[in-house]
């Protein structure tokens, strides 16, 4: 659709643009995700992109040009805008969402922008955030930054499944937005904390607090009601267990979800995805491991309560969440090319700071995901 | 210097599993993921190691003298390795609210040295620059691993734009950041020793007259992207280097949304 | 080659290798040194309550091929 002749185009914030005088070549560089476009064009063209600064109209810009160059600038304008590089100067205001939202939104808006290209997009995205329900099994060290991480993407509803309380040694792990002392005897317990914490970050967050523990006996039908997406962090008795029962729920009531990383002897690992009949699902990641695993066989410990024995850096679980969270984010914003029958495992290595990662396939013979 | 008279254990975090290759073993400490593969000649020193939970060195050499100085090599050798503990600082570890830190720990410094580096941590002086999305949440890691003191440096005040990322609530939106998070720690670290700065950084003698009030420092962050981190670094690494204080880029900063720390 | 600090003849034992990660054994085959089947995550959630929780999910979940691998 052509432009109006009152329109005034503004170059976007957080796109700046390098000319090449001698190639005329324009490289614009979107500041948030480091995407680059180059772009060849007439010198005149170039020199009128200091003037698309939402204040000069498409008529002033093109006031003393001949026709054949106004029908270039039309072309010009048309695809800047298409490429997301043009938008209304104000179109943060015009999105749907109050302005206390969009105000602590406003980077991240930004930055969809940069991914999605136009407002219209980037408002349809936040839209789901918005609106999606989320479980999240598990609010320990991980869980708890994870959750205030999705909060702060502007996610609004949200199960919170953990029957622990916090304890004086959380402080070493886990994210505490809020002053507490751990020391009382009457503990507070983790699902009220941390829902007292998502009040401070929006007050129209929508919590159903579930006192609880992940069991063989629980009743998934009613926790998950209404539920469009599953974190799980739950990693007792063990993170395969609590997986592999989450999992086949979600594959069987078309649920996405995502096991959690963080957990021992994977302190920095970054989680999997799970899209039913998409991905490999637990089950496809329990037939690898057995595979893979089949051979190692560790020798019975020689010290037998190990609870207090393992490690941890609260760092470690920070990098955890935040990497489920941009998977998470990947997911709502619908960049594509993660869904694919590859799944896999990330992992922090702390010793020389580098990430490894390895591929699952889905399982073709797999009784859950597999028809 | 090896005590040969404290009572060992084996780490409850690390594994032991036999190889295909003959009387080779892989050892694997699971917080850090290393592993090491050892050749042991003699099978009782194996099971001496699988079997370990509160016994001596010395002991160990008294109840297998013909396999002694194996024994006295190897046990030592573990030891360094991070793969046996002594039990009385295992037993430390357990009573502290830092276990997890500790242990992780644990997984890179020998037991007999693992309570003076605990110490030394918390003699250590750390200023950070910078305390936005991305130092906020960096301030809280540093202060979990027990350092002694903190300078958080940042001219500004906590903003809407401010809470999509790192430690703030809309209860701080106009308070400085510094003093949020100084009021936090105090609360959260009790023996952390918090300084505030809130000077905006324009110029390289900031840098040096802030250092030479805060006495010796150990390491310096620079989390501060604004006008850019080029131009932060700039005023702050020279004194970084003349006074030989090791010092870190922090990533997040614009056009670098996801890099790591250099 | 520089001489290892510590040699098969000499002490008993010598490092054959070091690495900084692992990824899941994956670069590990073996014999069987044991009963069970234990992968890195599950030697280190072996405390009592997993203990006796295990049997209980084990028999829940039936998966095929043996127990639980995460």
């Amino acid at each position: 659709m052509k432009l109006q002749d009152d329109y005034k185009p503004y170059l976007r914030d957080g796109v700046d643009a390098y000319v090449d005088d001698q190639r005329l070549i324009v490289t614009f560089v979107f500041l948030s995700t480091r995407q680059r476009l180059q772009v060849k064009a007439e010198q005149w063209l170039i020199q009128l992109l200091p003037f698309f600064d939402g204040v000069h109209s498409i008529a002033e810009l093109s006031h003393e040009l001949p026709e054949i160059k106004r029908e270039k600038l039309h072309l010009f304008l048309g695809y800047l805008q298409s490429k997301g590089l043009l938008v209304d100067s104000e179109w943060l205001r015009q999105l749907v969402f109050d302005d206390e939202y969009t105000s602590s939104l406003q980077r991240q808006l930004n930055f969809m922008l940069d991914i999605l290209g136009s407002p219209k997009c980037v408002s349809k995205a936040q839209n789901k955030i918005q609106c999606a329900q989320v479980a999240i099994f598990g609010l320990g060290a991980v869980g708890s930054a994870l959750f205030l991480e999705l909060l702060q993407m502007g996610f609004q509803n949200f199960v919170l499944v953990d029957g622990k309380n916090l304890r004086p040694d959380s402080s070493d792990r886990h994210t505490l937005p809020l002053a507490i002392d751990l020391s009382l005897e009457t503990p507070t317990s983790k699902v009220d904390y941390y829902e007292k914490c998502a009040r401070t970050l929006n007050k129209n967050v929508r919590i159903r607090k579930e006192k609880i523990k992940l069991t063989t006996g629980t009743e998934l039908d009613t926790l998950l009601n209404k539920v469009t997406f599953v974190i799980n962090f739950a990693d007792e008795p063990y993170i395969g267990y609590t997986s592999l029962r989450l999992s086949r729920y979600c594959v069987e009531n078309d649920i996405p979800m995502i096991v959690g990383g963080g957990f021992d002897a994977h302190l920095a690992s970054m989680g999997e995805l799970i899209i039913p009949k998409l991905t490999p699902c637990s089950d496809c990641y329990n037939s690898y491991f057995q595979e893979t695993l089949k051979n190692w066989k560790p020798i019975k410990h020689a010290v037998r309560d190990r609870s207090k024995g393992i490690g941890g850096l609260k760092s470690m679980s920070q990098f955890s969440a935040s990497s489920v969270a941009l998977k998470v984010f990947r997911y709502f914003v619908n960049t594509g090319g993660q869904a694919t029958e590859n799944g896999g495992r990330g992992e922090f290595k702390f010793r020389d700071y580098s990430i490894d990662h390895f591929s699952v396939r889905r399982n073709p013979n797999c009784a859950v995901c597999c028809d | 210097m090896i005590d040969k008279t404290e009572n060992l254990r084996l780490r409850p975090s690390v594994s032991i599993v036999s190889t295909a290759t003959e009387n080779v073993w892989e050892f694997f400490l699971s917080n850090t993921r290393q592993v090491r593969h050892l050749r042991i000649r003699d099978q009782r020193l194996i099971h001496l190691v699988t079997q370990l939970n509160g016994t001596s060195i010395a002991d160990l050499v008294k109840e297998h003298p013909d396999i002694g100085s194996e024994i006295a090599h190897l046990f030592t050798a573990l030891v360094e390795w991070c793969i046996v503990e002594y039990q009385s600082v295992s037993k430390t570890i357990f009573d502290s609210t830092h276990y997890r830190t500790l242990n992780f720990l644990s997984d890179f410094i020998p037991s007999y040295a693992l309570l003076s580096e605990q110490r030394r941590f918390r003699n250590s002086k750390v200023i950070l620059i910078g305390c936005g999305g991305v130092g906020s949440l960096l301030a809280d890691g540093i202060a979990a691993i027990g350092v002694g003191e903190l300078t958080l440096w940042d001219p500004d005040d906590v903003k809407n734009n401010n809470l999509n990322r790192g430690l703030f609530t809309r209860q701080d939106v106009g308070k400085s950041k510094v003093r949020v998070l100084a009021d936090r720690f105090e609360k959260l670290y009790p023996d952390l020793k918090v300084t505030t700065v809130t000077e905006l950084l324009e110029q390289e003698t900031q840098i040096s007259r802030h250092f030479g009030k805060l006495g010796s420092t150990d390491l310096v962050i620079n989390a501060a992207d604004y006008p850019n981190v080029d131009v932060t670094s700039k005023l702050i690494f020279p004194t970084c280097m003349n006074l030989k204080i090791p010092h870190i880029v922090a990533g997040g900063s614009w056009f670098h949304r996801i890099n790591a720390a250099l | 080659m520089a001489k290892p600090k510590y040699d098969l003849q000499t002490h008993g034992f010598e490092e054959v290798s070091f690495e900084a990660g692992m990824m899941n054994g994956q670069e590990y085959t073996g014999g069987c040194s044991g009963g069970r089947s234990d992968c890195c995550t599950r030697t280190c959630s072996l405390d009592e309550n997993f203990a006796e929780s295990e049997k209980g999910w084990e028999d829940f979940l039936k998966v095929e091929g043996g127990q639980v691998q995460y």
